[in-house]
């Protein structure tokens, strides 16, 4: 197994905030790796830092051996990395399909004269992002959305056509930042479907989550954050009995 | 009179890439036919109104490069009068000066004005919202001051007398009947390369830029890129419109790039609606009528641009012709 991503020893403070003490992990390549934390506990800060919004007082973080804890986040995606949003940030004015067609952007060349002067290049290259969109759609049984506008869609729905949007992109790591967020008991038996067919596809992800059911099905390995510390990182059946993760999310029990 | 007949030609080729392919489009391929026919019919149906045709599509044009920018991108520019500014005097003062030939001074001017925006996109792109548009209208402010003032090379208040009209060889067109067949070309261009970009990639990811930078970046998208290209074809259609602007008026005054005409192109969007080729139209239209409505009216121009402008923003914030088109699908949807 290889790595594919290794944090090591990242802090962060904001003003009087500890956001992160000397937090660090690895993900190995075709894993999965929950976040999991109360809230307040840096899970956000930490998938930005990985993500280049936010950069790190102290620590390094290396994709597939590649330093890139100072890489535009522009960058990110042809290097084979990309994530979803808390809440999805999807272009409110384009249609379900143009969203996703987005998530292959990275994959193209075609500029402004070969788009804009329509040149077959770019004509072909538009085809194929159309074709990658309507297989995600279709994976997702989200084709009958393909031309309503992102704004018009429910927020579950919005956050699975940004799931469909890394899907469109197929990059090595994907990072979700809270993809059950918001959703109903059956739509997170669906996206956890959808996650661990995901995952069978190749694609490695770290995903940062509240709902344990969705966790402990599909992660591999779970990090647990507590006021920006690690506190414990193993696999899931043994964090689910760590003492300290239990008093982390109860509150001090009484001995 | 036959010296029109290779620009209509033009005309009618300009518009063969806009149909679709396959038997069942061909009535969406008719409608694109029938508006060309009627606009190269025009000088023939109503010649009275070609002086007002000609500038409507100069000033159609530099609002269609502009709605790339702030349509498409969603970055406001009040200094576009800058590069109409170099278009116009630039390519007037190698015509007249230096007997450069119209049109290769109008596309030195062209490249002159993309590299002046790539080094002010380089500058200006990190500002956001309303910083960005300051330092635009300062762009403005700062090329009326140099118009004005630089009496030896622009002719200063009076403006630069004697320009040539455009032409090729041995074709000048000097009536108003070929200056509109010469725009209307420019504009048919024009119209392709901005709905190309809009209905493409480019427009997508000016879109996602236009709408959340942060994640447009972690879609791939560098938006400084995408920004100052965008601020770049805004910057050509700006200086061709300018220099063509100059080429059949003949002349250029420092009125004609004035801060209130940078900021009615604006107006002139946001009034028809962006990302579309009807809005930027119709935007044109209203307020270039508005001076030809009488004497009474004309002077109270920008009153009521401004009241029409303010009504339009509040209750409808797609433009006059978004407006109309969700009324229409709206109707449909029914």
């Amino acid at each position: 197994m290889t790595l594919l991503l290794e944090v090591a020893g990242i802090s962060r403070r904001f003003g009087g905030l500890q956001a992160l003490t000397d937090v660090s992990f690895s993900v190995e390549e075709r894993s999965v790796q929950a976040i999991i934390g109360p809230n307040g506990a840096g899970k956000t800060t930490l998938l930005d830092i990985i993500t280049g919004f936010t950069r790190p007082d102290r620590g390094d973080v290396t994709f597939e051996g590649h330093p890139i804890t100072h890489a535009d986040p522009f960058r990110l995606p042809s290097m084979g990395l990309m994530r979803t949003f808390q809440s999805a940030r999807l272009v409110p004015r384009l249609t379900a399909r143009e969203n996703i067609m987005l998530g292959g952007h990275y994959l193209t060349r075609a500029g402004f004269w070969s788009t804009g002067l329509r040149l077959p290049s770019a004509r072909r290259e538009e085809a194929a992002l159309r074709v990658r969109a309507d297989a995600a759609l279709r994976f997702l049984e989200l084709s009958r959305f393909a031309d309503i506008p992102a704004s018009d869609l429910p927020a579950g729905t919005q956050r699975l056509i940004e799931v469909g949007r890394v899907l469109a992109g197929s990059p090595r790591l994907t990072l979700l930042d809270e993809p059950a967020a918001g959703l109903d008991d059956t739509e997170t038996r669906e996206l956890a479907d959808v996650l661990r067919a995901v995952k069978s596809s190749g694609i490695t992800m770290v995903i940062i989550e509240h709902n344990m059911g969705l966790v402990m099905s599909v992660s591999d390995r779970v990090l647990v954050l507590d006021a920006g510390n690690r506190i414990a990182e193993d696999v899931p059946e043994a964090v689910q009995k760590d003492p300290k993760v239990i008093s982390a999310y109860l509150g001090e029990v009484p001995a | 009179m036959t010296q029109l007949a290779p620009g209509a030609d033009a005309v009618k080729s300009t518009a063969a890439p806009a149909q679709r392919q396959g038997p069942s489009s061909w009535r969406r391929a008719l409608l694109p036919v029938v508006v060309v026919a009627l606009l190269v019919a025009v000088p023939y149906l109503t010649p009275g109104y070609l002086s007002f045709l000609i500038v409507m599509g100069i000033f159609f044009f530099i609002v269609l490069g502009l709605d790339v920018f702030l349509g498409q991108a969603g970055q406001v520019s009040l200094g576009q009068t800058l590069f109409i500014a170099l278009g116009a005097y630039g390519a007037g003062i190698l015509s007249l000066r230096y007997s450069v030939p119209t049109v290769l001074a109008m596309a030195v001017m062209a490249v002159v004005s993309a590299a002046l925006a790539y080094l002010l996109g380089r500058l200006f792109l990190r500002l956001r919202g309303y910083y960005l548009s300051l330092a635009t209208l300062g762009l403005a402010v700062i090329t009326v001051s140099l118009a004005n003032g630089l009496g030896d090379i622009t002719g200063g208040p009076s403006g630069l007398v004697g320009i040539p009209n455009i032409g090729v060889g041995s074709f000048v067109a000097v009536s108003d009947t070929a200056n509109y067949y010469v725009v209307l070309v420019v504009c048919l261009l024009g119209s392709l390369f901005v709905s190309g970009l809009l209905r493409s990639q480019t427009g997508r990811a000016l879109a996602a830029i236009s709408s959340d930078q942060q994640a447009a970046a972690m879609l791939g998208i560098n938006p400084a890129r995408y920004k100052t290209a965008a601020f770049m074809v805004a910057a050509v259609f700006a200086s061709v419109g300018g220099s063509l602007y100059g080429f059949y008026s003949r002349f250029v005054s420092p009125d004609m790039v004035g801060v209130l005409v940078a900021l009615n192109l604006v107006v002139m969007l946001a009034l028809g609606g962006s990302r579309t080729i009807v809005g930027p139209l119709l935007g044109v239209f209203l307020l270039q009528i508005l001076p030809q409505a009488g004497q009474s009216v004309a002077a109270y121009e920008p009153l009521l641009a401004g009241v029409v402008l303010v009504i339009v923003i509040t209750y409808l914030p797609q433009g006059l012709w978004g407006g109309v088109r969700t009324l229409v699908q709206g109707r449909f949807r029914r």
